[in-house]
């Protein structure tokens, strides 16, 4: 008897014995071939030493079936799931906004850094300071950038394994039987973990020398810690540059 | 040896391997096919009875590469229904050899 010769009799057994559950039942002797085989057995012998459908079919008898929610009980599941989850994709939503509101933001410091290492002033934004300071403050700026995508990044992650967790618990309220909750964190690849740590750690890194340095080179080029006087920043007259 | 003594301590068996750690279906039918002589296929029925009859409780996991496989565990009811089947089986069996070796000599 082939694998499925054997599934399509033990089938006709069980519905013969009036046996709850019969899809189940046959899902557990299919997983039982799949495991065999995997060991090297052949289909018949593995149908061989399973015993006769009909005798396994007889021992199921009587046996009453798994709880399932049904009729009247499945249609409150399935209303209390569905309110549950517009509010779920109002929260997904604004969550998701948000996280498109991050990319844009960190796509600032970005232009600005540019802007201050190429020399340029597009639309004369930019207070005047002299090139040394541009220089290393335009890299603290990209630095900033590289810091708000990788936090929109893990955003995203987060928001991703959110509607993961939403999925399966949805899955597991609707049948009997409960696959492992998800973790709630963002599950990345070790690889990709790793990279991202260390890009967001010297991300920061570099943010915070840059910051310092872009400060300490201002106050030495101007002699004075409010170097933003000296060098007329927000409407104060210029007295070095 | 006859299939009726081997269908009753069967069920005390499965319990006795679950007592120990969460097994999966075919692991328990592997193991104890391997062991005693009863066809594969009589380790399913008898653990959904025991489920049914709440001894036991399932869960899915998820291995890597496979689909996900139904782990049984001994409910509180499973293992004190364990222990006293246990005690009653070795002090059955006990008895039984007691009398059976008064009978040869």
């Amino acid at each position: 008897m082939t694998k499925q010769e054997y599934l399509n009799e033990l089938k006709a057994e069980l519905n013969k014995n009036v046996v709850a559950d019969a899809e189940d039942i046959l899902g557990e002797y299919e997983q039982h071939f799949l495991f065999k085989l995997a060991d090297g057995f052949s289909e018949e012998e593995i149908a061989v030493r399973l015993g006769a459908p009909a005798q396994i079919a007889a021992q199921y008898a009587g046996i009453p079936g798994e709880k399932k929610a049904k009729g009247g009980k499945r249609f409150f599941l399935v209303l209390w799931l569905t309110i549950i989850g517009i509010f779920e994709v109002m929260l997904y939503g604004a969550f998701l906004w948000f996280i498109g509101a991050l990319f844009c933001a960190s796509q600032v410091p970005a232009a600005l850094g540019i802007e201050l290492i190429a020399g340029l002033n597009y639309l004369n934004i930019l207070p005047p300071m002299p090139y040394g300071g541009a220089i290393v403050f335009g890299i603290t700026l990209l630095a900033a950038s590289v810091l708000l995508l990788v936090f929109a990044i893990y955003c995203f992650a987060y928001l991703r394994q959110m509607v993961r967790v939403s999925l399966r618990w949805r899955k597991n309220m609707m049948s009997g039987e409960a696959l492992p909750q998800l973790p709630m964190s963002p599950q990345f690849k070790p690889k990709t973990r790793r990279a991202l740590r260390s890009i967001l750690l010297w991300a920061v890194l570099i943010f915070a020398i840059g910051f310092v340095a872009g400060y300490a080179i201002l106050t030495i080029y101007t002699h004075s810690f409010g170097f933003w006087h000296a060098l007329g920043w927000f409407g104060y007259p210029a007295t070095v540059y | 040896m006859n299939i009726q003594y081997k269908k009753g301590v069967l069920e005390l068996c499965v319990l006795s391997l679950l007592a120990k750690r969460d097994w999966y279906g075919y692991e328990i039918s592997e193991y104890l096919s391997r062991k005693i002589d009863i066809a594969d296929g009589t380790v399913y029925p008898l653990l959904r009875k025991l489920k049914s009859d709440g001894l036991v409780t399932t869960y899915l996991s998820e291995e890597s590469g496979g689909p996900p496989r139904k782990y049984y565990s001994l409910t509180k009811a499973g293992r004190d229904a364990y222990a006293s089947d246990r005690t009653d089986y070795l002090n059955f069996a006990a008895t039984v050899q007691t009398i059976l070796e008064e009978q040869e000599t």
